[in-house]
């Protein structure tokens, strides 16, 4: 494959990737935050 | 028994304009980190070691010695070879900024950890635009991850695919993010109308608890490893980092990490990446290329992540939507994104309070950022074979 059509494939699969990844964080997020509710501040001192 | 001068000072016959411009690039680069206070912790180091390299037979590098025709070891070298071409160095500064991160505001609105997907887009028109320029897959997955905006998943990607381009990768990558101040705010203001840079956005006040904030570096390594097992020593080093600070019972190395981790590995770091900068490596037009995709990468970061949120604003009701400077933080420039964004927002409305909203998405950006250095790194051996 010639790097131009390469790097559109990379392009095309890398950005529906990241959006998969970060939607599956996001859905993580709320799940964590649902079973486990505020309860102290965030973070630690360090 | 004489000596001529050509003997006394070998250096002064060896010197070439490539090797007296490499260290007046070295000059300037630590004139930026003093003066401008670019970057300095970085771009010092580099500044510095470019002078050390440029230096004909110089020792800080490893040369043949012409004599012997035995290779004569050089310690900046020794540093390249035990901390980069293994790719330690950036896994160590993982640790150090997983330490440092507070994911803490993702929690209180995790839908803007979507721009930092979006806000990552410059990577992949960078790695589009230099495959037109004459570049092959690998050196141009490595230049768009300039756009990653994130120093060291700069280095590790472009030490594995095209460790002849580190060196104009790093100037370029950390010199872009000490200018984020100046590139994005022109940019934001191109594609966004007044009254958009105006909407306020709702707070949302709310504890976070420990165990969440524990849990988190956890499942996003389990989910990262099966999704993408070649992007597990990025995100799993950066998430190990952020599990030592939130798990409040290790403290101690929790500072260590933030602190004499980040410095030493910084300081090894940036005077071994001089190594690569070579006048022969480096005074090449591919050099200029790179700085000029550097900054399309940063620029079409911003607009992805502008444009993201505009769309995002097409299905939001009015009073729940997305001031769209918020996308342009999708980056990880942290904080300093953020506080560009805050700043833009309170010059048209001094009430307009952007700040946890843009340390949100920005703390997104950072995340993104590691991904996208791991998807890259698992697609372009897939689309080689």
């Amino acid at each position: 494959m010639d790097p131009f059509n390469a790097a559109l494939k990379i392009t095309a699969i890398g950005m529906t990737g990241i959006f998969a990844f970060m939607f599956i964080f996001y859905i993580s997020i709320r799940i964590i935050d649902k079973v486990f509710p505020g309860e102290a501040l965030s973070g630690n001192s360090a | 028994m004489t000596m001529n001068i050509q003997e006394l000072l070998p250096v002064l016959f060896n010197i070439t304009w490539q090797h007296l411009l490499m260290i007046c690039v070295g000059i300037v680069l630590i004139y930026l980190a003093i003066a401008k206070q670019y970057e300095p912790t970085l771009l010092l180091p580099m500044g510095f070691g470019a002078i050390l390299v440029n230096i004909p037979l110089t020792s800080a590098i490893t040369q043949i010695d012409p004599e012997t025709g035995k290779a004569i070891e050089g310690a900046l070298s020794v540093f390249y070879e035990a901390g980069i071409a293994n790719e330690v160095f950036p896994l160590l500064i993982f640790i150090a900024i997983g330490a440092m991160i507070d994911f803490g505001p993702l929690f209180k609105n995790p839908f803007l950890l979507l721009f930092g997907a979006a806000a990552q887009f410059g990577i992949f028109f960078t790695i589009i635009a230099a495959t037109t320029m004459g570049f092959d897959l690998k050196e141009a997955a490595s230049i768009g991850i300039i756009g990653a905006a994130d120093g060291p998943t700069s280095i590790f990607v472009s030490s594995r695919f095209a460790p002849d381009l580190l060196g104009p990768i790093s100037v370029a990558a950390y010199s872009y993010m000490a200018l984020v101040p100046i590139i994005q705010p022109p940019v934001i203001r191109l594609l966004t109308s007044k009254k958009e840079r105006l909407i306020r956005m709702e707070g949302h006040p709310k504890t976070v608890s420990r165990t969440a904030l524990i849990l988190f570096p956890i499942i996003v390594t389990v989910i990262a490893g099966i999704v993408a097992p070649s992007s597990i020593a990025l995100i799993g080093f950066l998430m190990f980092g952020n599990l030592i600070r939130e798990c409040g019972v290790l403290n101690k190395l929790s500072l260590s990490a933030q602190n004499e981790l980040a410095s030493l590995v910084t300081i090894l770091l940036g005077i071994s990446i001089a190594s690569t900068m070579t006048a022969e490596r480096f005074v090449r037009l591919d050099t200029l290329m790179i700085i000029g995709l550097g900054l399309i990468a940063f620029i079409f970061d911003t607009f992805g992540g502008v444009m993201f949120a505009k769309l995002v604003n097409v299905f939001r009701p009015e009073g729940k939507k997305i001031n769209p400077m918020i996308g342009a933080c999708g980056i990880s420039a942290f904080p300093m994104s953020a506080r560009v964004v805050h700043n833009m927002g309170q010059k048209e409305d001094q009430y307009n309070f952007l700040l946890m909203h843009a340390v949100s998405s920005n703390v997104g950006g950072q995340i993104g950022s590691v991904v996208a250095g791991g998807l890259i790194l698992a697609l372009v051996p897939l689309l080689l074979l």
